[in-house]
């Protein structure tokens, strides 16, 4: 048979898409639908269930980001009143730019509303000046700024002068944009759960209907008139649960915002995400079981009245002479049925463990909303006649760097600005409210043309970031790798990290300070353990003494691979003296050592130029504000510093009010409600379809008390598996989540690096735990009180 | 195979099955069925009874009645002397596991069990020696020709062999009577054929009461007597006219 091309597949699988599309939303395929799951609603009780779980689960994540939107927009608006703030004004800019504003005022320039001077027009603490301009937004924001920044900012002479927008003028792009990418994310997640649920239900329905459907192929059904049998019934079951689900939506979203003050809003997004969310789950959850169904052959579907379809072919036989009744019986036909029972154990615990799960992803939010901000920077300033370089574009299209080549000071102002840290540091961290400061004198490895050799057992799971070396493979050093950092180490530095819990050591490592070639190093990259270092480990450090040109390469590792055999390296040998854990961690290790090393391993002075205070989190506004001013009061002392406001305190207090946790709380509740769902249903299928085996055995002489015994010793062998499966598909999926958010999503640049602990919730898996062993004794209990017992001595063989 | 002389061994001193105006009603809505009206036969030890009638004519439900798998509202069954109606559910599933067979139009294997598991299931309920068992399984393997099947489910048999399945799972036992509804129903003629073969020859070997319901009156005619069922009442004919 000639291969169709690509593009005729395509366009098919199109056609395809759109038939079935049509096939659901077809009348009168409507109709039959509306009529079997009203009428025989009892069969469809389960997804009526789930149905409603999950489109209440739209619902409330639509509300609840739009009452987060309104929420911060409320706390943007009251806490400021300005878009611009320009600061570090002298006298004469300050002069300059008032007369500026002021010549605009007067002639109804349509573009500023208001101005203020910040202190009421008296110099600030560092001598400088802030004005704070009121845009008139009428022309749209970006064209105001603009206007104001031609006409008036820029007509004073540039000089110190720093330009801040508030949040008033970034809201759009710090939180409209956020919060929209994040509900669009959080949709996204909640509906991939959602197919889940429904394929799950689906696919147990169509294991105990098969044979019907079997019937429908040979009697000339396709795929798409199959899909627009299921997908009709489920889009009409999804349809008929709006409402309520809107109801349950509100009063859930209503419940965690309206104690708060803040009133529900809907906008678009409210009602399509539910609508677009509900429909694409419909057609998601029934495309694809139903795509394998009709691609095999109706004869195969036509054996599974019953429960053919869900055994294990064997090629041997249990000799059953002198077995136990009905244990081994029933024990046999769990092995035989086995890959019926493990999908249903795996398929109703995971939503147990996802509720797990939920819970740690809600603890690492609190984790990070608990954090203290980085709320300001406190750096050294380069000298007054130093211009920091810029970029721009010539006639020819070239571009050129204007200004001064990068700062950096020179040994003896690396002794001085160190010392003023040391004097000032102190006074700092006791200003009430801030938390700590934070700095980093470090410089990359790999920038240094330097590298590490490690041994086999230093190497925990470099994967790619090592490269096989044969340089000093006598001495067992066979891996090299330069995702390092020099970080410049001293007593100050220890203490902080000790001081404010930042980490913990292994070792000694002050002993650092003193031991000729010792090193504090890390193992993790990404938060991931990845090398394996104790103290008294030795690693060699390969220092570049002569370089030259590379060819070109596209890989790190084959760039490190290519200086190994081009340049020339002299060795030192280093001693672990501790192992420091618990710091952020990027793509590199820190590799710490003391000040003498550190020079001479990148001929740099070590020095502090910048350092990061963090604010005590849950520190109301006032206190902040007067925080600030003393801060700037210490600093100020030392001239040549400066503090520049990050906005991180308020961001994070806007941040805190959304109510991340209670969502992801609730949406991780009604995950777990799923789970009896699953068991219920796929075992009232199975059973029901077992009662001609139950007649058969009762027929032969089974007497009436051991289908009780089977049922009971099927619910006990399942109740045993829910047991151990869940406990083991908890961690799993814990493990995933830590993982994913420690490391993999830092690694994707898609969230900051934070150090998060991995977390079992104990009462929530034990909870979870005993649901499962219940559901699935119960699974087995329910079926024989409403089947089996009934059935006995009553219902005939087939 | 040679044919059978089914009279050989019947025993008339000794009737195995006698049942007594036996009644068996149905009540659905409003409407009061009666499958069975005022019913009753005599069999003897070793016979082959035919029961014919046409479809709908309450053959099978008295058959199930028979076998102890259904229980009349009027009227008494005898079997070995004992009656099997006033026996509560345990002792009548007892009694159907150590002394009744039963062979089903529909075969009814248990899908999860192999061809070898199914016809051993009838040992688990009673308590007899595994030895008289190994016997009995290995002869009616061999004769009902399914040693190579022995290891396959249901799924993988042919319906010809499916219901030779069955009939080695009814036989396994070695029960007193055996009961067979329509066990070539489903069968074409040459199958059909083998099937009453197999049953009449097994009959002989272990000196079993055979009891079919049929409307195969190919099949009928080979009995030793055959009991007539119309609207529920059940009459004893003779061969000539007895019809469908």
């Amino acid at each position: 048979m000639p291969t169709k091309s690509r593009t005729k597949r395509i366009k098919e699988w199109f056609i395809t898409l759109f038939q079935s599309i049509g096939a659901v939303l077809y009348p009168p395929n409507m109709k039959n639908a509306f009529r079997n799951v009203t009428k025989n609603w009892k069969e469809y009780v389960c997804f009526y269930l789930a149905a409603l779980v999950m489109t209440a689960g739209f619902w409330t994540v639509a509300l609840c980001a739009e009452a987060n939107m309104h929420e911060a927009k409320q706390a943007v608006f009251e806490e400021y009143d300005y878009h611009v703030e320009v600061a570090l004004l002298d006298n004469e800019q300050y002069a300059n730019l008032d007369q500026q504003l002021q010549y605009q005022l007067e002639r109804d320039n349509e573009y500023i509303k208001s101005y203020y001077w910040v202190n009421n027009g008296k110099p600030l603490l560092d001598g400088t000046y802030s004005c704070r301009i009121l845009l008139d937004t009428t022309y749209g924001m970006e064209r105001a700024y603009g206007e104001v920044y031609d006409d008036m900012i820029n007509r004073v002479s540039k000089g110190r002068r720093d330009i801040r927008l508030s949040p008033l003028y970034t809201f759009d792009a710090d939180y409209g944009v956020p919060y929209t990418i994040q509900l669009w994310t959080v949709t996204l997640i909640w509906m991939a759960f959602s197919i889940l649920i429904m394929t799950v239900l689906f696919l147990v329905r169509l294991d105990h209907f098969k044979f019907i459907y079997g019937v429908y192929m040979a009697c000339g059904a396709d795929f798409p008139k199959l899909m627009g049998a299921a997908g009709g019934e489920l889009l009409t079951v999804t349809a008929l649960t709006w409402i309520p689900a809107a109801l349950i939506g509100f009063c859930i979203t209503g419940v965690l915002y309206i104690p708060r003050g803040v009133g529900l809003g809907v906008a678009v997004e409210t009602v399509l995400i539910p609508l677009l969310g509900g429909i694409v789950t419909v057609i998601a959850s029934v495309w694809f079981p139903m795509r394998k169904m009709s691609k095999q052959p109706p004869a195969l579907h036509l054996k599974a009245g019953d429960n053919t379809n869900l055994v294990s072919s064997p090629r041997r036989s249990f000799r059953l002479f002198g077995e136990a009744f009905p244990g081994k019986y029933e024990l046999y036909g769990f092995w035989r049925m086995r890959k019926y029972y493990v999908r249903l154990v795996i398929s109703a615990v995971i939503f147990a463990a996802f509720f797990v799960s939920g819970l740690y992803v809600a603890e690492m939010e609190r984790y990070h909303n608990d954090l203290d901000p980085y709320e300001y920077q406190v750096a050294y300033r380069p000298p007054s006649f130093y211009e920091d370089p810029s970029v721009e574009t010539d006639e020819e299209g070239n571009e050129i760097i204007i200004g001064d080549e990068p700062w950096a000071p020179t040994w003896d102002q690396a002794e001085n600005i160190r010392y003023d840290v040391d004097l000032f540091l102190e006074e700092l961290e006791a200003i009430p409210g801030i938390s700590h400061a934070e700095w980093d004198v470090s410089l990359s490895g790999g920038f240094m043309l330097s590298h590490l050799l490690l041994t086999p057992g230093q190497n925990y799971d470099g994967g790619e970031f090592v490269v096989s070396s044969e340089e000093r493979l006598s001495d067992g050093f066979k891996w090299a790798m330069n995702n390092y950092q020099y970080t410049a180490v001293d007593e100050l530095w220890i203490d902080n990290i000790i001081r404010h819990d930042l980490a913990t050591f292994e070792g000694d490592p002050y002993s650092v300070l003193t031991t000729k070639n010792g090193v504090i190093i890390s193992e993790e990259i990404y938060n991931d353990r990845t090398y394996r270092f104790k103290p008294g480990d030795q690693i060699m450090v390969a220092v570049c003494e002569e370089g030259g040109p590379l060819p070109m390469v596209m890989n790190p590792q084959q760039l490190l691979r290519e200086q190994i055999k081009l340049y020339k390296f002299r060795y030192e040998v280093f001693t672990v003296c501790a192992v420091v854990t618990g710091l952020n961690s990027e793509s590199y290790i820190t590799f710490g050592v003391n000040y003498d090393n550190y020079k001479l391993l990148t001929n740099r002075p070590p020095v502090r130029t910048e350092l990061k205070v963090y604010i005590e989190k849950g520190t109301d506004m006032d206190t902040v504000v007067a925080a600030e001013t003393e801060l700037r009061r210490v600093i100020d002392y030392y001239s040549d510093w400066l503090v520049t406001p990050t906005g991180n305190y308020f961001e994070t207090n806007i941040k805190s009010l959304k109510n991340d946790r209670a969502v992801i709380l609730t949406l991780a509740t009604c995950l777990l409600l799923i789970s009896p769902m699953v068991w219920y249903f796929s075992q009232v299928m199975f059973y029901r379809k077992r009662r001609n085996e139950f007649a058969v055995l009762h027929a032969l002489g089974a007497p009436d008390d051991a289908f009780a015994k089977m049922h009971r010793l099927a619910g006990g062998v399942l109740s045993g598996a829910a047991f151990l499966i869940t406990i083991l598909v908890s961690l799993l999926c814990n493990h995933l989540v830590y993982f994913t958010v420690n490391t993999l999503l830092p690694m994707l640049h898609v969230t900051e690096s934070i150090r998060y602990e991995f977390n079992l919730s104990i009462p929530a898996l034990i909870a979870c735990v005993l649901i499962s062993v219940l559901c699935g004794f119960l699974s087995c209990e329910l079926p024989y009180r409403l089947f089996t017992k009934p059935d006995i001595g009553v219902r005939r063989v087939d | 195979m040679a044919i059978a002389t089914t009279a050989s061994h019947v025993n008339p001193d000794r009737v195995i099955l006698e049942a007594t105006d036996v009644v068996r009603q149905y009540h659905q809505s409003d409407e009061t069925v009666t499958a069975v009206n005022r019913a009753s036969m005599k069999v003897y030890e070793g016979e082959f009874i035919a029961i014919v009638g046409a479809s709908g004519s309450g053959k099978s439900t008295l058959l199930h009645m028979l076998a102890g798998l259904d229980r009349p509202q009027a009227g008494t069954i005898m079997v070995r002397g004992q009656d099997i109606t006033a026996m509560n559910a345990d002792e009548l599933s007892r009694f159907r596991g150590n002394y009744l067979g039963m062979v089903f139009q529909n075969h009814n294997l248990i899908p999860q069990l192999t061809a070898l598991e199914n016809i051993l299931i009838p040992t688990l309920m009673c308590n007899k020696e595994n030895a008289a068992y190994e016997e009995m399984f290995k002869k009616l393997v061999s004769s009902l020709n399914i040693a190579d099947r022995l290891h396959h489910l249901p799924s993988e048999l042919s319906g010809g062999q499916q219901q030779r399945v069955a009939i080695a799972r009814a036989l396994i036992n070695m029960p007193h009577v055996l009961f067979a509804d329509e066990p070539t129903g489903n069968l074409d003629r040459t199958n059909a054929d083998e099937v009453l073969e197999l049953l009449l020859e097994t009959k002989e070997l272990i000196g079993q009461t055979l009891i079919m319901v049929t409307h195969d009156m190919s099949i009928a005619n080979r009995a030793d007597r055959i009991y007539q069922m119309e609207d529920g009442k059940l009459e004893l004919c003779n061969k000539r006219s007895a019809r469908i």
